[in-house]
């Protein structure tokens, strides 16, 4: 009798040891990286897609896009230091587009993680809306009545990332006289200007709201350069001398304006 | 003091006694197995011991009828009426039954296992910790009462204590005992001694919420093979437990061994699961007929996935009030974010020694260690990963009339049909940071540990002594010293390369002071990967010395005691890191706080005769603060609170008793006053883009109520049982919040909060009706149906003060002033509890089931907890900005064990 419990008693202590050699699940796998792809094509540029809904500019309300168009471009800005701030400018050969998008889910936006610069996205357009804000055209949604951002919720089916970021794309080297509706929301790149000579010294914007500083050529030919007061750059300081600037042009009601991404647009000043 | 005086002059007045006492002994088995039970106790009048390795057990009272009581955590109490001669009484063998496989430790366990939520404070159920086999009220409030979070006179758990072989378990730092750290080990933590309400003990004078010592030494278990299995649909779904022990054998030496496997794939709420096992080893030597010496050691190491509590928006809007924001998809299987993994053996040396007929000395030592670990999503410069994120809401977008309504029912879609909005996105955290690595970038997204590590050493000697047959004394001496280790550590870096160890809200707030943002300026910019330390790193280390004495006076009509207790708490942070906002006050040790405390105890028992008490105890006492209410920013520097001050309890209870063969029944009335108490609490508040900690001092309240249990043998076979209480528990004074940035980016702010005759949460009022069966075939049933209301939620402090009402730009008497200010009432609600048993016995072999069904009707309308959130928006006072966060009871759950004994 004695024997058989012991062999019970063995019996049961396997049992447990085998149970508890577990049964929940542990570690995750790293997933794969995933090659984003789209499995369409544009059908439109966005120089045809300015054109297109051209009667957006002149209207006070925006224009809902019913048609199924789809553009493609490269980004070319980020809002890593929050000069450009809950937006994505992309272009293609024939123009670029100021794309409007709401941060919701963040007080700061953080577009720069997925949408970086150098990233070929594609935008399906239709159910979104076209309007203007001073003369530029934005892509986005309706706020308010007014042309707005596109809501977080709306990104998954009208925003495709293809493929990873490429490299950066070059800035097309332009003169101020030469500005046209077409290079606007591209990158440019304008060569041997120097700022106002009051403001150099002064911070590229003041604490409590954007600012704009001056920036001129050596005929004179002037451009407003606009910064952010939230940029991360802000209170630094406009530097002396003579260098080039690469920015997002910009127009607001017929002004010319430009925005830079951050410090290292700045290039070769003292 | 002149009553102090008074009580000192009472302990040295010897009282004589002119009665003779006579002697009641027996010995109690097991009615199937006919083997002796150790540890049950047996009750006469106010006179109680418990019977020995053999099952014998003996007791002194004077000769008159009374009621005697057997009873013990595995076994169906029993009560009969005897008459005492002057020449004693020889009960002989006394047979009892056991409960039916035990039918509620499943209950007790499990539904302290439920507190599987973020909040402890909130989410911790302390009512199953009590036990007293021989009180109708705390039975019921242990086990049927347990839906509701209910708490014993609505204390928290610092104020019922635990021990183990006279070792306290409640932690040093935040005063609780975690029933974790024993979990699984029900057969061998049966033996238990304890108290209700604010009666002593022979181990321990204890606070105002009682007290109870788990007996762990071998010679204390009864000889037993038992294995058991367990389904389940709570927390976990099965659980396996196998205990042997040898009973004191005739060469000295007992031994126990028990384990057990406790495990869920997918627990009640969605995405939790639960992984946990549990050891025990004890051996006992009888190194003579009065002495012994006993070693145990036991842990019990679990993980599981948590559940969190959520607004009622997400209930509404996924349908179910078991939603879980901590889960999501990875690959299409579920994880959850919030992982538990606590780890914290002890081991436990004890001698009790006989010194004489009269003396009695225990002493143990025990140490414990291990870890105590929670992960957590964090992120960095990158979307909140969290799906009930607020601004993630449709009502975040319905606030704003600017926004087109179709966004609002658009995001409403998506969180009823994608789980990738309604729960947590991995997959695409792991490409965020996948991009992140392409430019060279920190880790924006990972999986963080946050580790509370304790270590703890500690001591306790005491002697109980029989100076006459009236007069016992009985004392300690008790030393404790804890080490707590707080750190983060990296565990999953989701795919990136490196997280870098900076204040990411600092870095936005002084973008050119790289010092300010640094975590550790001694290992500035660092690069973290898996398995590192980061982030936060100190150390607090606790000392508690204490002496207490009581000294207890027993008379034919009359009984009272006294007992006094002096002790010193003194404790430090100790900083690891240099943190650059803090470069002078956050590495090395802070000042070290000392607090002197003391605690005066008294009651008396009026026996009107044999069945008949009427009870009255007092106690009034000044407890240190406790560590973790001491320090206003311990993540990042050594700042204390200002004017910390003990806390002042003064607590009082009057009860009448009465103990017959047919009922059995007490009715209570308690008050307890505390005062100047400390509370700190911390959120994140993504105005100040940092951690707050908000200390609230000067908390006064008072608890006062009506506890009634009673049970009545209505049949040989049927008990009606049943419980109540009325509680009244509120705050009584305001106290002052101080709130206090982690990065400094705002100085502290102090305000007055207005929360006076608030109320403090929880179900004040509970009560349980119920019938039990048992029949002589061993089969066992019982029903309860079980009521809980005025319920309040906890509130935040915030809102309650001058400035938020400045803030609200509102006038006197707008109704928003009321609106904003009020306290949240809690509907109240009903469960109904079923279970049924039975037990064979095929030669010497037993095999017994039970099925506990709780909740019948299936009823997940209760809302069982929840809190405010701390943050508050003062600038638009919108209500649905921050809604408060709510837990549901489960609904119908079910516990069936078989188990097998020989």
């Amino acid at each position: 009798m004695n024997k058989i419990i012991k062999k019970v008693q063995i019996l049961l202590f396997v049992t447990v040891i085998i149970y508890l050699s577990g049964c929940v699940k542990g570690d995750f796998d790293q997933p794969p990286i995933n090659l984003p792809t789209v499995d369409f094509t544009a059908n439109m540029t966005i120089g045809e897609l300015n054109q297109y809904y051209s009667d957006s500019l002149n209207s006070a309300s925006p224009v809902l896009i019913t048609k199924d168009i789809i553009i493609k471009g490269i980004v070319v800005s980020s809002d890593y230091t929050g000069n450009i701030y809950k937006k994505i400018y992309i272009q293609d050969s024939t123009g670029g587009m100021d794309v409007e998008l709401d941060p919701t889910p963040q007080a700061t936006p953080y577009f720069y993680n997925a949408y970086k610069i150098g990233q070929r996205v594609y935008i399906k357009c239709k159910d979104m809306y076209m309007g203007n804000y001073g003369g530029v055209p934005e892509l986005g949604y309706l706020y308010n009545g007014a042309i707005g951002r596109m809501p977080y919720s709306m990104f998954s089916t009208h925003l495709f990332l293809d493929s990873f970021p490429g490299k950066q794309p070059t800035p097309n080297i332009v003169t101020i006289p030469s500005f046209s509706n077409s290079m606007i929301s591209t990158l440019i790149q304008i060569d041997s200007v120097h700022f106002d000579s009051i403001e150099v010294g002064q911070p590229y914007s003041l604490t409590t709201a954007t600012t704009n500083r001056t920036i001129k050529d050596s005929n004179g030919n002037s451009l407003l350069l606009r910064t952010s007061y939230k940029a991360t750059f802000a209170n630094q300081l406009v530097p002396s001398g003579t260098g080039n600037i690469v920015g997002i042009l910009g127009n607001f009601n017929g002004t010319w304006q430009l925005y830079i991404r951050d410090l290292n647009d700045v290039k070769g000043f003292n | 003091m002149k009553f102090i005086t008074f009580l000192f002059l009472t302990i040295c007045i010897t009282w004589q006694s002119y009665a003779q006492n006579s002697t009641v002994k027996g010995r109690v088995l097991d009615n199937q197995s006919k083997q002796p039970i150790p540890g049950v106790t047996v009750t006469i009048q106010t006179f109680e011991t418990k019977t020995d390795a053999n099952g014998n057990f003996e007791l002194s009272v004077l000769a008159g009828d009374y009621a005697i009581t057997f009873s013990s955590e595995e076994l169906t109490s029993y009560t009969s009426s005897v008459k005492v001669t002057e020449s004693g009484l020889d009960l002989g063998d006394v047979s009892m039954s056991q409960k039916s496989s035990s039918n509620e430790s499943g209950v007790a366990e499990i539904t302290l296992s439920d507190s599987d939520f973020e909040n402890d404070k909130s989410g911790q159920n302390v009512s199953g910790l009590l036990h007293s086999a021989n009180d109708a009220f705390v039975n019921a409030a242990s086990y049927s009462f347990s839906a509701a979070n209910f708490r014993i006179r609505g204390y928290d758990g610092e104020n019922i204590l635990m021990f183990m072989n006279g070792l306290p378990l409640n932690d040093a730092e935040n005063g609780r005992a975690s029933y974790s750290e024993w979990g699984g080990l029900n057969n061998v933590t049966k033996n238990k001694e304890s108290q209700h309400g604010i009666t002593p003990s022979k181990f321990a004078l204890g606070t105002i919420g009682g007290e109870t010592n788990i007996n762990t030494c071998a010679g204390q278990i009864r000889k037993q093979n038992n294995f058991s299995y367990a389904l389940a649909n709570k927390s976990y779904n099965n659980r396996i437990m196998y205990t042997y022990s040898t009973g004191m054998q005739e060469n000295g030496w007992a031994f126990a061994l028990s384990g057990s496997k406790r495990w869920a794939v997918n627990g009640y709420a969605e995405g939790t699961w639960y992984d946990a096992y549990s050891y025990f080893a004890s051996a006992e030597k009888k190194l003579s007929e009065n002495h012994s010496l006993a070693l145990t050691f036991l842990g019990s190491p679990y993980k599981r996935a948590m559940q969190a509590g959520a607004i009622q928006e997400a209930y509404t809007l996924t349908g179910t009030h078991y939603y879980n924001p901590n889960w999501g998809y990875q690959e299409g299987e579920k994880r959850n974010a919030k992982i538990r993994n606590v780890h914290q053996p002890s081991v436990i040396l004890t001698d009790n020694l006989k010194i004489n007929d009269a003396t009695k000395l225990t002493t143990s030592a025990g140490y414990s260690f291990g870890r105590f670990g929670t992960t957590a999503l964090n992120w960095y410069n990158a979307n909140d990963p969290r799906p009930d994120y607020y601004r993630y809401f449709p009502s975040y977008q319905i606030a704003d009339t600017n926004v087109h309504s179709e966004i609002p029912a658009l995001m409403a879609e998506n969180w009823k049909n994608d789980p990738s909005v309604s729960q947590i996105n991995w997959d695409k955290l792991y490409q965020v940071n996948y991009l992140a690595n392409i430019s060279g970038q920190s880790a924006r997204y990972v999986v963080e540990e946050k580790r509370n590590d304790n270590k703890q050493l500690s001591f306790h000697t005491f002697l109980n002594h029989e100076l006459n047959e009236n007069i016992s004394l009985n004392g300690g001496l008790m030393v404790l010293h804890s080490n707590t280790h707080y750190f983060k550590v990296m565990t999953d870096l989701l795919g990136a390369n490196y997280w870098l160890d900076v204040d990411q809200f600092a870095e936005r707030d002084f973008p050119s002071d790289t010092n300010a943002m640094q975590n550790d300026l001694n290992n500035p910019n660092r690069h973290i990967l898996a398995g590192n330390k980061f982030g936060y790193d100190y150390n607090i280390n606790y000392t508690q010395e204490m002496l207490w004495g009581l000294s207890q006076f027993r008379y034919n009509k009359i009984e009272f005691y006294i007992g006094l207790q002096a002790s010193n708490s003194s404790f430090y942070r100790e900083g690891n890191m240099l943190n650059g906002h803090y470069p002078t006050n956050s590495f090395g040790k802070s000042e070290k706080l000392n607090f002197f405390n003391y605690l005066t105890k008294g009651g008396l028992t009026y026996k009107l005769s044999g069945h008949h008490y009427f009870v009255t105890n007092a106690t009034y006492y000044t407890k240190s603060p406790l560590p973790e209410n001491s320090f206003l920013t311990p993540r990042v520097n050594n700042r204390l609170l200002t004017n910390l001050e003990n806390e002042v309890v003064f607590g009082g209870e009057l009860s009448y008793i009465y103990k017959g063969e047919v009922l059995n029944a007490r009715i209570t009335a308690y008050e307890t006053s505390f005062n100047h108490q400390t509370d700190v609490k911390s959120y994140y508040d993504d105005q100040y883009h940092s951690f707050v900690q908000i200390a609230l001092q000067g908390i006064d309240r008072i608890h006062q109520g009506i506890e009634f249990g009673a049970d009545i043998k209505l049949t040989k076979e049927i008990t009606a049982t049943g419980a109540l209480n009325i509680g009244n528990y509120r705050y009584t004074s305001r106290p002052t919040e101080t709130l206090s940035a982690e990065n400094g980016s705002v100085p502290d702010q102090t305000y007055k909060v207005y929360q006076k005759y608030f109320y403090v949460p929880g179900p004040q009022n509970a009560g349980t009706f119920g019938f039990k069966y048992n029949n002589s075939k061993y089969w066992f049933a019982s029903a309860n149906i079980n009521y809980f209301d005025k319920m309040y939620l906890d509130f935040a402090a915030s809102p309650r003060t001058e400035f938020a009402m400045h803030s609200l730009g509102v006038g006197p008497n707008d109704p928003v002033i009321s609106e904003v200010t009020k306290q949240v009432q809690l509907d109240g609600g009903y469960t109904l509890d079923l279970s049924i048993g039975k037990s064979w016995k095929v030669n010497n072999y037993y095999l017994g089931f039970n099925l506990n069904v709780n909740n019948v009707l299936n009823n997940q309308d209760l809302i069982t907890g929840g809190y405010e959130q701390l943050r508050f928006s003062y600038e638009i006072y919108d209500i649905n900005k921050f809604p408060p966060k709510y837990y549901y009871g489960y609904g119908r759950t079910y516990f069936l064990m078989l188990t097998f004994r020989f």
